[in-house]
């Protein structure tokens, strides 16, 4: 089941800090990245077939050794994976400290302390907390292989999430911050290439829009790090007749125990002058804001957003006045409060969001009310991924809105809807973005708004409905297919993430109230005078003062001169515990002082003190069962004051034992959650009273899997009734060398049985070559002639072999015939594993076993149900019936797609009758899987183990999207579909609802989106614009 | 088997104990099936106590492998706590 070489590992951590990531990367060129496209191509010598066996390979000069990632395709592009260099420096750092290196002849240990250099460059990086994920893979492989120069190039790869983050980090803007947390980052390393803290990152940008023209500018932020203000950026672009200009001073507050996610602050000053032909359209506004997020809530982490800003300035237009209706100013000052109410829920790959919003504004100068302005605004994002990393994406968006005025104030134009292809945020420089115009891509910017003949004023009211719909055609996966389709890599990761719950069970359980309260019985109090008359009070304090005690005592024993050997051989054996080894005082000693001043290992601790392991008893009982031998070998000594004294120390410790067990037995329990709970989905995976639980069922595809072994072993040319054929020898080269060197007695006996012949072309074999056909073919001679018999087993023979069961049962029968041959072919491939196939069906059934074997395990944990403790039971029911979605589904959907793929292949072997029986128990083994499945996700379990479970979801969702859905590079074409309407209209044949179909493609990469295309205005008007070119740069919000 | 326990020392996580048990062929179906399954709470405690006591109890190697009989052992029982 495992892939040789290929490790790994996933570490999760629960904390969360915001990331401080502001910067956005908005000029790029089109065709660049699509010329990209045809130069992109992942590492050419890839394609070069050669063997995956490390021995192939024992003894070949090696062309070159070095270090690849995902990150090495050469495309033109390449220049935006700006830490490529550092990654390459890095790289080249690590080949001098490998021991096998270019020009060396391969080793296989040299190879695995290669591997090793690797693992610990990318296992010790430190965990910053804002790194909630890390995974890490290494693997190898050969290629450039010339056999006939017996040269082979050795690569290394190697994929981190650490490298995902690099390719994506210059991407990051303020508005993702909140929706992609699961972005790798790390802030603390002085080198990091992230760490922007104190540092200005000026930014260029180029842009095109057809209402502005080819406009140019730039953007330049600086970080610090704590304080009211830690965020200053400036922003501006301009163009020969536009310009749009931002200043801010912003900070922001975290909060880990509150309804409230984070908050954020912000003071500065907008302008913009944008062209809305033929009128232009201004506006400069100071602002005051405050937004803020609730924190994920249930299962679909409903989060609440709201802000509110306040600000002042002016609205300008350049409309002559004779044209505005006497309801409109041209220029007028500016007063507003604005405020929102949103909110967002994720379910898989699907998402909602929906907010509302309202303006009070006033004319700056007068402060009553001149106007209103309501907005509401609705999405729908879906990903359906019908094939991995091929997703399906549809975006769907609604905005309304409508200005009331008071009376007869008049509103500035500025502030009315204007329509085009770009998002007009409600409130600036929130990570929240409520659409405050209609949105219609064939328009360009703000050039929808006519609302009546010679009225370029915009609208006073508008809706707009828009569609996008994409599917990727082509993609090279963030993942290698490699890793992401090795099902022990999928099995490492759901293994990984119950490890991962358990531990952040563990650390919920540290901030648990009835936890603390317990924790400080044990740790007691140093500063209250010790109870009058010996009396104990039961604490840490007092178990460390025995137990010094003992130490004090035991120490006089050992110094003191004449004390008899059987004493000190008792004392010994405290030192040096029979069969476990421990140094029961030493243990005791430090189990007490981790526990006292290691709030971290407090539980494990206690644990092992008072309460014990499965094989390892708890200290304190060992301990004073290990004292009461030293006492008892004083009395015999005469030494009754010294046996007095340890005895009652002793007696002190079994008291202290006593009082505090209790204690910790509950500190344990307080994690567990009670086994009546999962009672209803213990009915369903193994119920006693019932013959169609999942147990019953596993049961009984073992048996038909066992009957069907046996019948095919009676079957010639199926089962292991069966001559061998060239394809059952899968390590020609291996199983040669074994049969000339002869150094275990099964070859040794091969061996002597071949002909001169046979054994001279062995003698004359060089492993420096792969066997010549002729060695081949009379190795498989010579081998078929011995297993047609006689009985090759005898029990000298056979001594240092590991024979299954089934073979050495039938190893002392008279068999004859097909069972013989049988035979035979088994004790010869058990022999030799790694070199000799057992035989087709063996061969086809060994992923099912290895399936059957993950089942059988998980339901003997589940055994002794009564008696189990309730983590162990949720980790085999999550492990069989739950797991973690598509990312790594459980033990029983596994088996029935197995037994699926097996179907066809055992049905053509002769092995029908058993193939169906096997669907029809598979179907059924998945089905109760289903059930149970359903049943563990209505167990109502604690507080911290939902607060954990939510964070494990979290940190599953993403390594699914990581694993099954993210692409390095993707294209996909694009169909947007737009419908917009501003109105009132002033004359008619205006105020009619425009559509806009729109296709391009759109270019990803990783999580950057640019999409390049056409939207036509599809019920133009005399003077409207053909279409408009669709030109966008967005950032997926792939893990949500 | 790999275990890192990792402590936020100043601030960052780091590795405080990290070690390498070796599985041999009477094992293997049970440290899989641990790499499938995920630990439990008890294997955990037991990492974090006597295993982690004992690692304590060893010289400091530098990052170099240090190899420990009664550690191997301990990882074998760690396998076996439920």
């Amino acid at each position: 089941m495992t892939s040789p070489g290929t490790e790994a590992q996933v570490h999760i951590s629960r904390w969360r800090i915001h990331f401080g990531f502001r910067r956005s990367w908005l000029a790029m060129c089109c065709g660049l990245m699509l010329a990209a496209t045809c130069f992109a191509a992942s590492d050419s010598s890839a394609n070069t077939p050669c063997r995956d066996s490390v021995d192939s390979y024992v003894g070949y000069k090696l062309t070159d050794v070095r270090i690849v990632t995902p990150l090495a395709i050469k495309t033109p592009l390449s220049f935006l994976f700006g830490s490529q260099k550092k990654f390459n420096d890095e790289f080249d750092a690590l080949l001098t400290q490998m021991p096998l290196k270019k020009g060396d002849a391969f080793d296989r240990e040299a190879h695995n302390a290669n591997m090793e250099v690797l693992f610990n460059q990318f296992d010790e990086t430190v965990v910053d907390p804002g790194e909630r994920i890390r995974f890490a893979f290494r693997t190898f492989r050969f290629d450039e292989c010339n056999d006939a120069a017996r040269t082979v190039r050795l690569t290394y790869l190697i994929y981190s999430s650490e490298f995902l983050y690099h390719a994506s980090r210059i991407f990051e803007k303020p508005n993702n911050r909140f929706t992609r947390s699961a972005a790798p980052g790390k802030f603390n390393s002085p080198g990091s290439l992230a760490n922007s803290n104190g540092k200005l990152l000026p930014q260029p940008l180029v842009g095109y829009d057809r209402a502005r023209e080819v406009f140019a500018g730039g953007k330049a932020d600086f970080q610090t790090e704590n304080g009211i203000i830690d965020q200053m950026s400036l922003n501006g672009t301009a163009s020969a007749n536009s310009a749009d200009a931002d200043f801010n001073l912003a900070g922001s507050r975290e909060f880990r125990r509150s309804f409230l996610s984070h908050v954020d602050w912000r003071m500065g000053y907008n302008y913009f002058n944008l062209p809305s032909d033929p009128n232009t359209v201004k506006a400069g506004t100071g602002l005051a804001q405050v937004f803020g997020a609730s924190k994920p809530l249930g299962r679909n982490g409903l989060t609440f957003r709201f802000g509110a800003s306040v600000e002042g300035g002016n609205r300008q237009s350049d409309l002559p006045v004779s044209i505005l209706d006497p309801n409109l100013v041209q220029q007028l000052g500016y007063g507003a409060l604005k405020a929102y109410l949103g909110a967002t829920a994720n379910r898989g790959r699907r998402s909602w969001t929906a907010s509302y919003g309202v303006q009070l504004s006033s004319d700056g100068e007068d402060p009553n009310l001149s106007y209103t302005k309501h907005l509401f605004d609705a999405g729908y994002r879906l990903r359906y991924l019908w094939r991995e990393h091929s997703p399906f994406r549809m975006e769907a968006q609604f905005s309304a809105g409508i200005i009331q005025a008071r009376g007869t104030n008049p509103v500035p134009v500025a502030e009315r809807f204007f329509g085009g292809n770009k998002i007009r945020p409600f409130i600036d420089g929130d990570d929240w973005i409520i659409n405050s115009a209609p949105f219609i891509r064939s328009f360009p910017q703000t050039s929808l708004n006519l609302v009546g003949v010679n009225a370029p004023f915009g609208g006073e009211h508008f809706f707009s409905a828009n569609l996008t719909l994409s599917q990727p055609f082509w993609n090279i996966p963030a993942v290698p297919r490699a890793i992401s389709q090795e099902q022990f890599v999928r099995d490492a990761i759901g293994g990984a993430l119950r490890t991962a719950r358990t531990a952040t069970v563990k650390s919920y359980l540290d901030e648990n109230p009835e936890y603390l309260g317990i924790r400080k019985v044990f740790l007691g109090d140093e500063a209250v005078a010790a109870p009058a008359n010996n009396q104990l009070s039961g604490n840490l304090i007092e178990l460390a003062q025995a137990v010094d005690d003992v130490d004090a005592q035991l120490t006089t024993l050992n110094d003191q001169h004449g004390t008899p050997a059987e004493v000190l051989t008792a004392i010994e054996r405290i030192g040096d515990e029979p069969v476990t080894g421990s140094d029961l005082l030493q243990e005791s000693k430090d189990a007490i002082e981790g526990a006292r001043t290691n709030p971290g290992s407090f539980k494990a601790a206690v644990r092992g003190l008072f309460v014990g392991f499965t094989r390892r008893k708890a200290l304190i009982p060992r301990l004073a069962t290990g004292l009461d031998q030293v006492v008892e070998a004083l009395r015999r000594a005469q030494m009754a004051a010294a046996a007095d004294t340890l005895s009652k120390t002793v007696i002190t410790l079994r008291n202290l034992n006593e009082s505090l067990k209790p204690q910790a037995e509950k500190l344990i329990e307080i994690s567990e959650i009670k086994m009546e709970r999962f009672r209803p989905v213990m009915s369903v995976v193994k119920n006693k009273e019932s013959a169609d639980d999942v147990d019953e069922v596993v049961k009984k595809i073992g048996s038909i899997v066992g009957g069907m072994k046996t019948r095919a072993n009676t079957m010639s040319g199926v089962g292991r009734a069966s001559l061998l054929r060239p394809v059952d020898i899968k390590l020609p080269k291996k199983l040669a060398v074994k049969l000339r060197d002869q150094k275990d007695s099964v070859s040794k006996f091969l061996n002597a049985q071949f002909s001169a012949e046979t054994r001279e072309l062995l003698k004359a074999y060089k492993e420096t070559a792969e066997p010549s056909d002729q060695l081949v073919s009379a190795l498989i001679s010579e081998l078929n002639r011995l297993l047609s018999g006689p009985n090759l087993f005898t029990d000298d023979r056979f001594e240092d072999v590991e024979l299954s069961e089934e073979t050495e049962e039938l190893a002392g029968a008279n068999l004859d015939g097909a069972a013989l041959l049988a035979l035979n072919r088994s004790l010869l491939a058990e022999s030799f594993p790694g070199e000799i196939s057992r035989s087709d069906v063996d061969e086809l059934l060994d992923p099912l076993d290895g399936l059957l074997k993950d089942a059988n395990l998980a339901l003997t944990d589940l055994e002794d149900f009564e008696s189990s403790s309730g983590d162990v039971v949720h980790g085999a029911v999550h492990q069989l019936a739950v797991g973690f979605t598509d990312l790594s589904l459980p033990v029983t959907t596994l088996i029935d797609n197995q037994i699926n793929k097996l179907q066809p292949p055992l049905a053509a072997a002769g092995l029908a009758t058993e193939a169906n029986a096997l669907v029809a128990e598979g179907a059924k083994l998945n089905a109760l899987g289903k059930q149970a499945q359903q049943l563990f996700n209505k167990i109502q379990f604690p507080e911290i183990e939902q607060q954990a479970d939510r964070d494990i979801a979290f940190a599953a969702r993403s390594l699914d999207v990581v694993f099954r859905e993210l692409n390095l590079i993707e294209i996909a074409p694009v169909v947007t579909f737009d419908a917009a309407r501003i109105g009132p209209a002033t004359s008619p044949g205006f105020g009619k609802t425009h559509y806009g179909l729109g296709a391009g493609v759109r270019f990803s990469l990783v999580t950057l989106d640019f999409t390049a295309g056409y939207s036509f205005n599809l019920n133009r008007q005399p003077t409207e614009p053909r279409g408009a070119v669709l030109l966008s740069m967005t950032i997926s919000d792939l893990f949500r | 088997m790999i275990f890192v326990l990792r402590d936020l020392i100043n601030g960052e996580f780091q590795d405080r104990v990290k070690v390498k048990v070796t599985i041999g062929p009477t094992f293997n179906d049970k440290a899989e099936a641990l790499m499938k399954r995920g630990l439990n709470a008890a294997q955990l405690d037991f990492l974090q106590g006597p295993l982690t006591s004992r690692a304590n109890k060893l010289p400091p190697s530098a990052g170099k492998e240090i190899t420990d009989a009664k550690m191997d052992k301990m990882g074998h029982e760690m396998l076996d706590t439920k």
